[in-house]
C-alpha cells in the first residue's frame, strides 16, 4: 500500500511542471482573452469619432495653434510561460511564431488606443509625429530567468488649435 | 515637469518661432526594481499580460530622464525642447536605462 503511495507520489512530482505549463496555457489563454475584450470594447466606444493620433511630422490643418505638448504612453507585456516555451520550440524550426504575436500586437495597440484616449480628455485636438519604440527588458545575461518582458512607447506632440478660425 | 517649458518632438514648437538654439540636451536614468517586485513579475509572467511592475518602473525612469534632460535645457538658459528622443536599453538583469535626448532651443 505504502509503495503505490510513493509510487503516485513520484508520478505526480514528476509530472507538476507539464501541471504548470497546462496551467499556463488555460490562464493565459483566459486572462489574455479577457484584456483583448476589454480593449475591443474600449476601442468600440470611440468608434465614430474622428482619430486624432496621426504620425505626421506637421500640424494637418494651417490653423493657429493655442498650446502643445509632448504626451506619451507606456506599457510592459509579457508572453506567458506557455508561449515562451512553444515560441522556443518552434523557434528550433524557424517560420511564423504565433505564439509572441498576440501580446506584442495587445501592446502596441493599447498604448495607441490610451494615447487617444489622452488627448481627447486633455483636450487636444491632433496628435502628430507619433513613434513607437519597442525594448526587450530584463533579459538576464544568465540563469534561466524566466521573466521576458516587452516595453512599449508610444509619443508624440499633442495640438490644440485657437477656438477662433482664421 | 518644469514649469514653462515646452517639450515636442517635431522639429519646431508648432505655433511657435524658435529664435536660439543650444544644441543637444540629455538626460538619463538606470532604475532597478526590488527583487520581490521581480519575483511578482515572473510569477505573473505564467499568464502573460500587462507587468504592471515593469510599467511604473519604467514610467517613472522615463519622467526622471525627462526632468534631467530639462534642467540640462534650463541651465543654458533654453525654455523649449525641440525634436525629443526616448530609448531604452536592458544594461543587466532587472534594470533598465532609459535615455532622454532632444535640442534646446528658446522660443518666443
Amino acid at each position: 500500500m505504502a509503495g503505490t503511495n510513493f509510487l503516485f507520489c513520484q508520478l505526480l512530482f514528476a509530472a507538476l511542471p507539464l501541471f504548470i505549463y497546462l496551467g499556463s496555457w488555460l490562464f493565459g489563454n483566459l486572462h489574455q482573452n479577457k484584456l483583448l475584450l476589454k480593449l475591443d470594447t474600449e476601442e468600440k466606444a470611440l468608434e465614430g469619432r474622428a482619430n486624432p493620433v496621426t504620425n505626421l511630422s506637421k500640424p494637418s490643418q494651417a490653423r493657429q495653434i493655442e498650446s502643445s505638448s509632448l504626451v506619451m504612453e507606456s506599457i510592459s507585456v509579457g508572453p506567458s510561460w506557455w508561449q515562451m516555451m512553444t515560441g522556443g520550440i518552434k523557434n528550433l524550426f524557424g517560420g511564423k511564431i504565433h505564439s509572441y504575436d498576440k501580446m506584442l500586437t495587445y501592446g502596441r495597440r493599447v498604448i495607441i488606443h490610451r494615447l487617444r484616449v489622452q488627448a481627447i480628455q486633455s483636450g487636444f485636438d491632433e496628435v502628430i509625429n507619433l513613434r513607437v519604440e519597442t525594448a526587450m527588458i530584463s533579459k538576464k545575461s544568465k540563469g534561466d530567468d524566466k521573466t521576458a518582458a516587452f516595453e512599449f512607447t508610444a509619443y508624440g506632440t499633442a495640438i490644440r488649435y485657437s477656438a477662433s478660425q482664421d | 515637469m518644469s514649469q514653462g517649458m515646452h517639450l515636442s518632438n517635431t522639429e519646431t514648437v508648432p505655433g511657435k518661432l524658435i529664435t536660439a538654439s543650444f544644441g543637444l540636451v540629455q538626460g538619463s536614468t538606470v532604475r532597478a526594481k526590488n527583487v520581490f517586485k521581480d519575483i511578482g513579475a515572473g510569477l505573473k509572467n505564467m499568464v502573460g499580460g500587462e507587468l504592471k511592475a515593469y510599467t511604473e518602473l519604467l514610467q517613472e525612469a522615463r519622467n526622471e530622464a525627462l526632468q534631467r534632460m530639462m534642467m540640462d535645457a534650463q541651465g543654458r538658459g533654453a525654455n523649449a525642447i525641440v525634436n525629443v528622443r526616448f530609448a531604452t536599453s536592458a544594461v543587466a538583469g532587472g534594470a533598465a536605462e532609459l535615455f532622454a535626448y532632444g535640442t534646446a532651443v528658446t522660443v518666443e
